[in-house]
């Protein structure tokens, strides 16, 4: 009996060998790159986000709580181009010492002219061409970080690829319904210029690329003006509010123009859990089907 | 003692029954296709109806493109353009030893440009032997998505050399 038992013991603690084995935790700036790195990490990482959903990236300010969550990550994964506002993920990381990869490596930036000055603009993921670059990235980083989960980041990132690839076909196939001089895309701050550009759309917003106080950014009275001016001029239908900006700007705007107010769009981060938005093609479609059903 | 026994006789039993089920896999499991040998030369032939580029949404592995047009036989890649295929114009690949008489699995993949996705699109792949076409499929994209196809082709024997004058 007592063999049998000491048996017993011996092979419950062979099966669980390995179990205990902790995973390799990956920290990222914003919701967008999280949900990528999910998708690519699968249950072999765990993935943490400093955003929490609504969260605005460009005046976030880092918590000391932030700072012991990348103390304890062993890859941090960033937007970049200024996204984080201050570079705050990458001097979170160079604080801890800790490697960063930037996920917009890779893209090819639009570049706004802003006051006679370029920037570029970070807001590459509303391009799913853009977000494939971003989830390349986070399958190389991950792999350097843990070689030996190279083939199932790859074979779940091949996954994901797929299906940011029909999510392009399924969002051309939706603007399709929408008149061509219909195609203006009013929103809070400028943050859609990868999707207009994908998509045929002409872009207006009355804040610059970020909500901070970067370069190029905020709102200026020639940039409000504007936006009326391009309203009444265009016939724009409807104007859309951002779930991570203050909307009374655009009803303001949307009143001064006598314009609706489409809906309220995912823009630098997305939803709650539960929520439609809460992952990147959720937050994509919600959009797309806000966008498309104010327009057409 | 009679708790080890009754252990020991559990361990027989199941792993008798183990051992006779692995056996009797190993024969239902279907006999490989026969390789037949001097078959001739295999090549394999892509047209497409549109214009395939090469993947936007590619995951980019070290010293490897994306490919617009991808076929491969039996696990073997037999063609890869890396570059705009143009439509209606054949793509040869080189003589493909992967291929054989008998049941061969093909894989297609091609990637329609991302802007003209929603419409359905033709790849035809035909087979020839020493320049003959043997066996040939066409297939047809589901709109907004790119092809991915897995299929199993049978290719003839070659025919004896008597029987080409009708004995």
């Amino acid at each position: 009996m007592r063999w049998i038992l000491a048996l017993a013991a011996v092979l419950g603690l062979v099966g669980t060998a390995g179990a205990d084995e902790p995973r390799k935790v990956v920290v990222c700036s914003t919701t967008q790159v999280a949900d990528f790195a999910r998708e690519v990490a699968g249950d072999r990482c765990e993935v943490k986000c400093i955003l929490a959903p609504g969260a605005d990236p460009h005046t976030y300010q880092p918590t000391p709580g932030d700072a012991a969550m990348v103390a304890k990550a062993d890859l941090c994964l960033e937007n970049g181009l200024h996204l984080e506002g201050k570079d705050w993920m990458r001097e979170l990381a160079r604080g801890a010492g800790k490697p960063v990869v930037t996920c917009t490596d890779g893209v090819e930036p639009l570049e706004l002219e802003e006051h006679g000055e370029k920037v570029r603009d970070p807001h590459a993921w509303f391009s799913p061409a853009n977000a494939a670059r971003y989830v390349n990235a986070i399958v190389r980083g991950l792999s350097a970080m843990d070689p030996g989960g190279k083939e199932g980041f790859e074979a779940r990132a091949k996954l994901y690829l797929l299906q940011l690839k029909v999510l392009d076909g399924w969002i051309r196939e939706q603007v399709d319904a929408v008149p061509v001089a219909q195609r203006v895309l009013v929103t809070s701050h400028d943050a859609f210029n990868y999707f207009c550009r994908d998509y045929g759309f002409t872009s207006r917003a009355p804040v610059g690329w970020s909500t901070g106080s970067e370069v190029g950014a905020g709102m200026t009275p020639e940039r409000r003006r504007q936006v009326v001016d391009s309203i009444r001029g265009f016939g724009v239908k409807a104007v859309f509010v951002e779930t991570s900006v203050n909307p009374r700007m655009v009803r303001e705007i949307a009143k001064e123009a006598g314009v609706r107010v489409g809906g309220e769009l995912y823009s630098d981060s997305m939803g709650e859990e539960g929520s439609a938005g809460e992952t990147y093609i959720g937050m994509m479609r919600e959009n797309v089907l806000t966008i498309t059903g104010a327009l057409k | 003692m009679r708790l080890l026994l009754a252990a020991l006789a559990w361990v027989v039993c199941v792993g008798g029954v183990a051992l006779w089920t692995s056996a009797r896999t190993a024969v239902g499991s279907g006999t490989p296709p026969a390789r037949a040998g001097a078959e001739g030369v295999f090549t394999v032939e892509a047209t497409v109806s549109f214009a395939a580029e090469p993947d936007l949404f590619a995951l980019e592995t070290e010293g490897e493109k994306a490919a617009a047009l991808r076929v491969t036989v039996n696990g073997a890649e037999v063609l890869r353009a890396e570059s705009r295929v143009l439509p209606g114009r054949p793509l040869v690949s080189a003589p493909a030893p992967a291929v054989f008489a008998g049941r061969n699995e093909l894989f297609v993949q091609a990637h329609p440009p991302q802007r003209d996705l929603a419409r359905s699109h033709a790849v035809r792949i035909r087979v020839l032997r020493d320049g003959e076409p043997v066996a040939e499929r066409t297939f047809w994209t589901v709109p907004g998505t790119p092809l991915a196809e897995t299929f199993p082709l049978d290719i003839p024997a070659a025919a004896a050399p008597g029987d080409a004058h009708g004995h």
